[in-house]
């Protein structure tokens, strides 16, 4: 039984050696082709893992976050970051823009709005409005692909306007004089201690025109408007919005997850994310309990794009 | 002594084959199993928990692999038994420096990084995968020619089969680690595959075993 076989001695060291250097050499190549090419060998489906982020827009707009004439507003900056994340997550292919909000300053509606445009350019943007979809928040959805919006919603009051308290009359009767330096005859316009003049109502009215027309061109940039009474400022229940061209569909929340998955290509079982501000440390809610104001704050001449108008309380 | 040495170390050898053949399989359960939203408790769970064992089974593989070529080594047969003990134990060592230091750069450089491991649009990161493939496979590539040696020596064509289809996998598993991350049905094959070589090499080598058992073919030393 100790028939031994001769060590076969065909392939040597050096042999294998070489077989080693010539894969290392093509790993090498392979790998190279890879990192610069990395899509040369993809040729199979992708198993779906792309979802479906959810941001929702609820409360008054405004550039920051407190209380205001406006109520309880949110500063927009936080749906600016949620969207700048949809945007850099390739796991999120289609956005849907959860709305129940009155509008609010203009100039927050509009940095939201081209946050907006900035995404539905990158992926599928749908907006689904329960409540209120109301001036600016119809102003910020605008670029979205559809416009959803619950049986009981209302929309539109495309417009903007500003509120302006003038106190002359009642320091008169309480007998205070109120002195006020200026450089030049405007820059104290719209100041609540002396009457407005002529040329004050007009330039007021030109701001406001200026901005509607702003607001007027995105909305017939976006929109296939039949009735020019939107532009009155009115606001539309779903139907009426619907009949006019402000919205596509009337829906439920469900309606407009699956018409979003559809828009965007993804399978009825895309998963859903739900796009959330990261929550407050301990150390601010202990600030912002300490600085909660006790009164509301008159912003002064804001110019708004809301609706309904805010009520000042004392 | 020597017939013990080859068994043990063909033995040793086999073994890790075996737990790779489950790495493999726990590398398909992970990919189908991954979770699809940072809300799946129960996915992260299972894979993370999938992810530990798995790592804890390549530990293994790379032990027995070096214990396997260490007894072949001290065989004497060929010094390349020795080369490929050597380079198993050292390039993924190597491999693991590589993709920390480059991990570690890459966070210094922008701390962010790290929440957003994006494999596609991310140079740096591809270059993670890029350099842990090349360290990795070095050590691979001598263990197929090495196997691939032993399947000629013992005349044993299902351990030349499997051999050669190693060394083809190690060769082209760039492309599969660094898009892996962004086509997981190309994961899935290239677990498959390993699955069907190392059934290839096992069997082959448990071949190679019964014949040092009844002793009827062994290799002379020089």
């Amino acid at each position: 039984m100790n028939a031994q076989i001769p060590y076969s001695t065909k392939s040597s060291d050096r042999s294998l050696f070489m077989i080693v250097a010539l894969a290392i050499i093509a790993i090498i190549i392979v790998a190279i082709v890879s990192f610069i090419y990395p899509s040369t060998f993809i040729g199979f489906e992708r198993i779906n893992i792309e979802s479906i982020g959810v941001i929702k827009i609820q409360g008054a707009l405004a550039d920051t976050q407190g209380f205001t004439i406006l109520g309880s507003t949110t500063g927009v900056q936080q749906y600016i970051n949620l969207i700048e994340n949809a945007i850099k997550d390739p796991s999120i292919k289609a956005v849907l823009l959860y709305v129940n909000s009155p509008g609010g300053t203009v100039s927050a509606s509009e940095k939201l709005f081209y946050e907006i445009e900035k995404l539905a350019y990158k992926k599928t943007v749908v907006a689904y409005v329960e409540g209120y979809g109301a001036s600016g928040t119809y102003m910020v959805i605008l670029p979205a692909k559809k416009i959803i919006v619950s049986e009981s919603s209302l929309v539109g009051s495309v417009g903007v306007y500003s509120v302006i308290i003038n106190y002359k009359g009642l320091l008169d009767k309480l007998g205070i004089q109120v002195y006020t330096f200026k450089s030049s005859k405007l820059k104290d316009i719209g100041s609540p201690y002396r009457n407005m003049t002529d040329q004050d109502k007009k330039i007021y009215g030109e701001i406001i025109q200026e901005f509607f027309s702003i607001f007027k061109e995105r909305v017939l940039k976006y929109r296939t408007i039949i009735d020019q009474e939107v532009f009155t400022g009115r606001p539309y229940t779903s139907k009426q919005a619907k009949r006019v061209g402000l919205i596509d569909e009337i829906g439920t929340y469900d309606d407009a997850i699956n018409i979003t998955k559809k828009l965007a290509g993804l399978p009825e079982d895309a998963p859903i994310r739900v796009l959330e501000p990261p929550k407050p440390s301990l150390l601010d809610l202990l600030f912002r309990l300490y600085i909660k104001p006790k009164i509301r704050i008159v912003p002064s001449h804001e110019i708004l794009a809301m609706w309904p108008p805010p009520v000042v309380e004392p | 002594m020597m017939a013990k040495h080859l068994y043990n170390g063909i033995s040793k050898i086999k073994s890790s084959e075996f737990w790779k053949i489950i790495f493999s399989i726990i590398g398909i359960l992970i990919v189908i199993l991954k979770p699809r939203s940072l809300f799946d408790i129960i996915r992260i769970l299972l894979v993370s928990i999938l992810g530990i064992f798995s790592m804890i089974l390549s530990l293994t593989i790379w032990v027995f692999k070096i214990l396997g070529w260490g007894y072949l080594c001290k065989l004497k047969i060929k010094n390349f038994y020795c080369w490929t003990r050597l380079a198993i134990l050292i390039f993924p060592i190597l491999g693991l420096l590589a993709m920390i230091i480059v991990f570690i750069t890459v966070f210094l450089n922008n701390p962010s990084y790290i929440y957003q491991l994006n494999f596609d649009s991310n140079k740096e990161l591809r270059l993670i995968l890029f350099f842990t493939a090349i360290f990795f496979s070095v050590g691979y590539i001598f263990e197929s020619v090495a196997i691939y040696d032993l399947s000629i020596v013992y005349k044993n064509k299902t351990l030349k089969y499997g051999s050669i289809m190693y060394l083809l996998a190690v060769v082209i598993s760039p492309i599969i680690s660094m898009n892996s991350t962004r086509n997981l049905y190309l994961s899935i094959l290239g677990n498959m595959f390993q699955v069907v070589i190392s059934l290839f090499i096992y069997n082959g080598l448990s071949n190679v075993q019964k014949t040092i058992i009844y002793d009827q073919q062994y290799p002379r030393y020089r």
